[in-house]
């Protein structure tokens, strides 16, 4: 991709963000209506950042998309809100995967997340080929209740299974119930899925390549959208710190709390530069090693400074209508999706002890 | 009983349960090696009228608040403040500053600190949930005032037939009133209240005084029945700061608003509008020109429940991983059989212990000295917010369901290191407080 493509997607992303997503989050304390959610969608596909069912390009996750270039649309949309850019990362990651496993992208959601997560190093005993007593609770499966996000309209769910590969399940196979009160991202629902009936295999010799690049792919974007939304966090508390007045002088003037904004500077770099030396998709199970040890790092750094962000309110930022405690929920919520830093740790524990025992 | 994975079952002889059974019975007690739980051991080190007191209190929260928590969290304005409040004055929960009659302290109890009382009272409210508790606590907070001017009369005019209607089941409550659109920190901080010019002021007038400005985030506003809110008189600046009692219905006074918050939502964070409020010289409290100082010890007497009240969140959100941890499985295995997750559990003993001995240290004196009140204050809210964010991680992402409580408890932990002062203020308090020691030659 030439430089002046890269400065046009670049452009439109955020000529959309400003446009497009910003009004609809501008009174955070109010949830964003599904039908304007669902409207959203169909401009992102318009504008190219969602991919087109018929017409491949540069869209998020596409195969033909760097992946810095679907960080910084994710990171982008995060700037506005970690729900919306989660809500496009699950819905593009879903159209993706169809592809790669031969699907039609239009109507599928993927569903990886099981009630055991990686399965304390499970997951990486399912790469390796291995046995693991915790092997069957790593992903969804039938009778046993998942929490996943399931972004958009979806007539199909396709899940991997232990053996690494793929199966299709018909949305009304599923008991789908949606959480009442979630957290954070609010804007990419969060439901209990109950698969009841056995799906059908989908013919991909590559499923577990398609795994192993599906979570990689998840793992940075995730980071992205909290990055995002804590760069706005720390615009904001800038703003504010150059407005608000406490004892006769400006906030900025106060050490207290220039080593929060320090807090949340030092956080954004740090993971700015771990994102930075991620430009591509893991192809093995030690690349994806390698981005789950990031991700594992990253998330706590992140709530911490959207946590520090919101201090520099002090009550106000406490209040939802200043959205400063929606992007700490958020960045929370983030933190979980898919896997939790502990459950990361093991897995990447559980790679490297593999491989040093090699 | 069925040990976890990698413990041995206590009737196996190189347990400890085991082994120690077969010492005298002077060595076991002196080994005080007793599988109670940890809140059975805390409660035994109490004094025997603290012990029943805590009981109490727990008993009160298991019956009247958990089952409202997740509710009064969703449905911030519904019915669920008012019939707890309700509760809570019939048992005598909202008149325990005073003794019997004029309150409902039992004479039986009157050595054991006020602070103490209210320190074990905060933490079984909010454990089972903080804005509940925080319903319950917030009208000390708005009657201390009263309790520190040191005036029978007003005690008796303003608190007395409150308190009597509180244990009739007619909750009648107070809140405190300080903050003000331009001024959080400046108004619980001496360098800044010195650089702040009050909006909230009092005009002359004949038999009293009138009262114009806003106050805001003010918990319970929406409800109280009165209010302790300070103002400036007139063309004078902070330090003539006079605390008045506004009682709901008073011309002029009003509530405009009550916030959207992020958690304790079942307590309501109110904007208080005062437009020329007639309030007599019989409600003056503690003086003119000594509010300020009412204000600092109603802070200094207020940021060590707050220690509480995060101790209690805290203790909730390790209570809710616990239960979750035992419940759900990984391969056939409950959760907790796993070392990382008995590592995570641990750690958050290690951190609600902490808290506790903490509080308890500082809430066994009776006087809630500036400098011991904000360490408390500071320690406990950093720490109960991360015990939070480790329930939610043993969680993994049902950590992010209402149902399981621990989301909750992040954001109700959170709120812990922002009110009575941020904890960035709250160190400064530290520093005033030990200013002389500071700067002091030598030991």
């Amino acid at each position: 991709m030439i430089a002046q493509e890269l400065d046009a997607i670049t452009a439109a992303v955020d000529d959309f963000a400003r446009r497009a997503v910003a009004p609809l989050v501008a009174q955070p304390e109010k949830p964003v209506p599904a039908a304007a959610l669902d409207a959203l969608d169909a401009g992102a596909q318009a504008a190219g950042i969602l991919p087109h069912p018929a017409e491949p390009g540069w869209a998020l996750w596409e195969t033909e998309a760097p992946v810095p270039l679907s960080l910084a649309v994710l990171r982008r949309i995060g700037q506005e809100s970690a729900g919306i850019a989660y809500r496009f990362h699950v819905s593009a990651l879903s159209a993706r995967v169809a592809r790669d496993l031969g699907l039609a992208p239009a109507g599928t959601l993927v569903a990886w997340e099981g009630p055991g997560a990686f399965g304390k190093g499970a997951l990486a005993a399912l790469f390796r080929g291995e046995p693991h007593a915790a092997a069957a609770d790593v992903f969804p499966r039938v009778d046993h209740a998942a929490w996943v996000h399931a972004a958009g309209g979806w007539a199909r769910v396709v899940v991997p299974d232990a053996s690494l590969g793929w199966r299709s399940y018909a949305r009304e196979s599923a008991e789908v119930e949606p959480e009442r009160a979630p957290h954070g991202l609010l804007e990419a629902p969060f439901v209990k899925l109950t698969l009841r009936a056995e799906g059908a295999r989908v013919a991909a010799p590559a499923g577990a390549a398609v795994l192993t690049r599906l979570l990689g792919m998840h793992a940075l974007g995730a980071v992205a959208a909290a990055l995002g939304a804590v760069e706005r966090a720390k615009a904001k508390a800038l703003a504010y710190a150059h407005e608000r007045r406490q004892g006769g002088a400006l906030l900025r003037e106060h050490a207290a709390i220039q080593l929060l904004i320090a807090d949340a500077s030092v956080a954004a770099a740090a993971v700015d530069a771990m994102l930075a030396a991620c430009d591509s998709a893991p192809e093995d199970p030690a690349g994806l090693a390698r981005i789950l040890r990031i991700r594992a790092a990253a998330h706590p750094l992140l709530c911490s400074a959207a946590n520090q962000c919101l201090q520099v309110f002090g009550g106000y930022g406490y209040m939802q209508d200043y959205g400063m405690e929606k992007i700490v929920r958020d960045c929370n919520a983030l933190r979980f999706a898919g896997a939790s830093p502990t459950e990361l740790r093991l897995h990447a524990a559980a790679e490297e002890l593999y491989a040093w025992s090699r | 009983m069925v040990a976890l994975n990698g413990y041995l079952d206590p009737s196996e002889p190189l347990s400890p349960r085991s082994a120690y059974a077969k010492l005298g019975v002077t060595v076991q007690k002196l080994a005080g090696y007793d599988p109670l739980t940890l809140w059975e051991h805390d409660t035994a080190t109490l004094p025997r009228g603290l012990q029943a007191h805590r009981r109490r209190l727990r008993a009160f929260a298991a019956k009247e608040l958990r089952p409202r928590s997740l509710e009064a969290d969703l449905d911030p304005h519904g019915p669920h403040a008012m019939a707890v409040l309700a509760a809570a004055g019939r048992a005598g929960i909202l008149s325990d500053f005073l003794p019997w009659p004029l309150g409902s302290v039992s004479w039986f109890n009157l050595t054991q600190p006020v602070t103490m009382t209210n320190a074990l009272k905060m933490e079984e409210l909010c454990a089972a949930c903080g804005g509940l508790g925080l319903v319950l606590g917030a009208p000390g907070l708005g009657a201390a005032p009263l309790l520190f001017s040191g005036e029978f009369s007003s005690i008796w005019r303003h608190l007395v037939p409150r308190y009597r209607a509180c244990m009739d089941g007619d909750p009648k409550v107070f809140a405190f009133a300080i903050t003000e659109p331009a001024a959080g920190s400046d108004v619980e901080e001496s360098h800044g209240a010195k650089t702040y010019k009050p909006r909230t002021t009092a005009r002359r007038a004949s038999g009293g005084w009138r009262l114009t400005g806003r106050k805001v985030f003010i918990s319970g506003g929406d409800i109280a029945d009165a209010v302790t809110v300070f103002a400036a008189l007139e063309d004078e600046g902070m330090d003539s700061w006079t605390c008045f009692v506004v009682d709901r219905g008073m011309p002029g006074f009003s509530v405009a608003r009550t916030e959207h918050k992020m958690g304790q939502r079942a307590s309501g964070a109110a904007e208080l509008v005062f437009e020329d409020v007639f309030v007599p010289d019989t409600h003056v409290i503690g003086g003119l020109r000594n509010g300020w100082a009412i204000n600092r010890l109603v802070l200094n007497s207020s940021r060590m429940p707050v220690g509480a009240i995060a101790l209690g969140i805290a203790r909730g959100a390790m209570e809710s991983a616990i239960e979750f941890a035992r419940t759900h499985s990984l391969a056939g295995r409950p959760l907790l059989d796993y070392q990382d997750v008995q590592l995570a559990v641990a750690q958050m003993m290690i951190d609600v212990q902490a808290i506790r001995a903490l509080v308890w240290q500082s809430a066994s004196h009776w006087n809630p000295a500036q400098s011991r009140a904000s360490i408390v204050k500071v320690f406990s809210g950093d720490t109960a917010v991360r015990v939070c964010e480790t329930a939610m991680e043993i969680m993994g992402n049902q950590g992010l369901r209402h149902a399981n409580h621990a989301e909750k408890t992040f954001r109700d932990a959170r709120l812990t290191q922002i009110y009575e002062g941020t904890n960035q203020i709250n160190r400064l308090a530290i520093i005033e407080d030990q200013m002389e020691e500071l700067l002091a030659e030598g030991p």
